[in-house]
């Protein structure tokens, strides 16, 4: 079996929105932190629904997801995560 | 929908058969508009969408009484799941709508979406933008902090300077006879339900204009082909929006996470005289025009609330004044300048405000600033404009280029220059009637008033002599004065 590297994606990015929805499920944020790392991993669960997203677009017209703005997303992603240990 | 199909294209088209999702109600979008810049009124409606969500939560534990407000807002901050992050998110939510519906305006401004047949289309937007800025002014006062509470009442006590038929509304509408309670109370229920029914209803009207008349070619036109190339509006409309939503909201929370938000102390007759009044920074621009000193006082606060509401008024009738029929940015020198002056003038003076809280601000320095970036834009307005039409006569060999000559080139200059003479000649002579009305007549404000009224006289006679030269390659005068014409070379 082949697997594309778009499958890759798209399984990394709904495990990267399972993580982020548990540990927004587990979470209480009463806290400055707590509320912080709350944000921050929702916006994370956005940017990986928004990538996820573009890649059904991308393949319902049959074109080829454009590389410069997936690297967006995943810079995004990189940033959510870096933030979340810079301030957590 | 076939056996091929991937999971999505059938969770797509479940949801199609049972939704009709694709039935056409509304019209499709052509291929161009995946464009964020066409998006930008959504985006805000997104926002508002948030707004309206986090709002409902915390309207849940809010009390809009002066007694309560305070600490029903801190025990959101305090001891609400989440309180902190929804009050963040609401704040936040709220400056992006309000700086995204601003740059709806100024994109729809400067790509002239407000030309025949969306005129009226132009007139709702610049409603619910009023109504965007109600939903601020209204809401900054429900936490009921120092800070709020002295900047709103800035704003309040701007209603007595207003003609007595609109600040006896105004007064009606959101003061009241009740005092602080009444007020609160007023202002919560413009904030939660009136403003928002306003706003939707508006909303619903734009869309259905949008409806009828699809979204604006792009300024250079569209060619058939292009226009026929459309998107559906579900899935790939819908997919594409939702995209810049996601990314919007997750940049909103990125935002939310590094500035969080910190709830200044209660508004108390001790703490009242701790905050220098200040509105927020989407009012500055206005307030910093108020502090100039030829508008303080009775008299001169009446005046510049006039300007500031001209402007207002300009902008809510500019498709009936900008009458043109051309919509490229390179054949609407005038108004993309204008635009651009606009743009610049509420930068500056939003920034202006944010460094020179609370002092008055000398009319001398006042005019040389304004003036000042008036005249920057627009000569840096002139000279791309003019680099510009060199590059197009560059490329044009067989048609006889239109040339730019030195009379024209002169004759714009003295033009940029002698309105900024103008401003400064009609901010003089505001002034010294504003002296004579408030002090009475003097020798020194008669003076003033007599050189600054020359000036504008001569002003305005150069004004229209540049004009008339100007327009002399065009032909578009009938009756010329060969006096008027030395020295030029058509």
């Amino acid at each position: 079996m082949r697997v594309s590297l778009l499958s890759i994606q798209v399984i990394f990015l709904i495990g990267l929105q399972v993580t982020s929805l548990v540990v927004l499920w587990l979470m209480t944020p009463l806290s400055q932190s707590a509320t912080d790392t709350f944000a921050l991993y929702l916006g994370l669960d956005l940017v990986a629904f928004c990538i996820l997203s573009y890649l059904y677009r991308s393949m319902r017209n049959l074109k080829q997801p454009n590389g410069v703005w997936l690297a967006v997303g995943y810079l995004f992603i990189i940033v959510l995560l870096v933030s979340n240990l810079a301030l957590g | 929908m076939t056996e091929k199909d991937g999971f999505s294209e059938r969770v797509a088209g479940w949801l199609d058969s049972r939704l009709g999702l694709s039935h056409p109600l509304l019209r499709p979008v052509p291929q161009f508009a995946l464009n964020p810049f066409y998006w930008l009124g959504a985006l805000a409606v997104v926002a508002f969408v948030i707004q309206g969500v986090t709002g409902m939560i915390m309207m849940l534990y809010y009390i809009p009484s002066p007694t309560q407000a305070y600490s029903s807002t801190q025990y959101i901050f305090q001891s609400v799941s989440n309180g902190r992050f929804l009050e963040t998110v609401h704040l936040y939510t709220a400056y992006a709508m309000i700086m995204l519906a601003f740059m709806h305006m100024m994109r729809g401004y400067f790509v002239s979406v407000q030309k025949n047949p969306r005129e009226v289309m132009w007139v709702v937007g610049m409603l619910m933008g009023f109504v965007t800025l109600g939903f601020g002014f209204t809401g900054y006062l429900l936490p009921w902090t120092v800070v709020s509470y002295s900047a709103t009442h800035v704003g309040v006590g701007m209603i007595s300077a207003l003609p007595q038929p609109i600040s006896n509304l105004l007064n009606f509408l959101i003061v009241g006879s009740a005092g602080d309670a009444g007020e609160l109370l007023r202002f919560f229920d413009l904030h939660v339900v009136i403003l928002p029914a306003v706003l939707l209803v508006l909303l619903a009207v734009k869309m259905y204009m949008l409806e009828a008349h699809g979204v604006a070619d792009p300024t250079s036109g569209a060619s058939a082909e292009a226009k026929a190339r459309t998107l559906p509006i579900f899935p790939d409309v819908t997919v594409y929006l939702l995209e810049l939503s996601l990314l919007f909201g997750a940049g909103m929370l990125l935002i939310s996470a590094f500035f969080p938000l910190n709830l200044p102390a209660e508004y108390s007759a001790l703490t009242a005289g701790q905050s220098t009044p200040q509105p927020d920074w989407y009012f500055l621009w206005i307030y910093q025009v108020l502090k100039v000193s030829v508008f303080e006082g009775g008299g001169g606060l009446a005046a510049a609330l006039s300007v500031v509401t001209l402007v207002f008024i300009v902008l809510l009738v500019l498709p009936f004044i900008d009458r043109g029929k051309t919509r490229e940015l390179s054949r609407r020198p005038v108004y993309v300048t204008l635009g651009l002056i606009f743009v610049g003038e509420v930068l500056m003076l939003s920034y202006w405000g944010s460094v020179t809280p609370g002092a008055t601000i000398p009319l001398e320095q006042a005019a040389l600033v304004i003036g000042g970036t008036a005249l920057l834009i627009a000569l840096v307005s002139l000279a791309v404009y003019r680099a510009l039409y060199s590059r197009v006569r560059g490329r044009l060999q067989t048609v006889p280029a239109a040339r730019v000559s030195r009379t024209e080139v002169r004759s714009g200059l003295a033009f940029a220059v002698l309105v900024a003479v103008g401003a400064v000649a009609i901010g003089t002579l505001v002034n010294s009637v504003v002296g004579i009305v408030l002090s009475g007549f003097s020798t020194s404000s008669g003076e003033l008033l007599a050189v600054s009224a020359g000036t504008l006289a001569l002003d305005v006679l150069g004004t229209v002599y540049v004009i008339y030269r100007l327009d002399l390659r065009t032909g578009g005068i009938r009756r010329r004065v060969k006096a008027f014409e030395v020295g030029w070379k058509g």
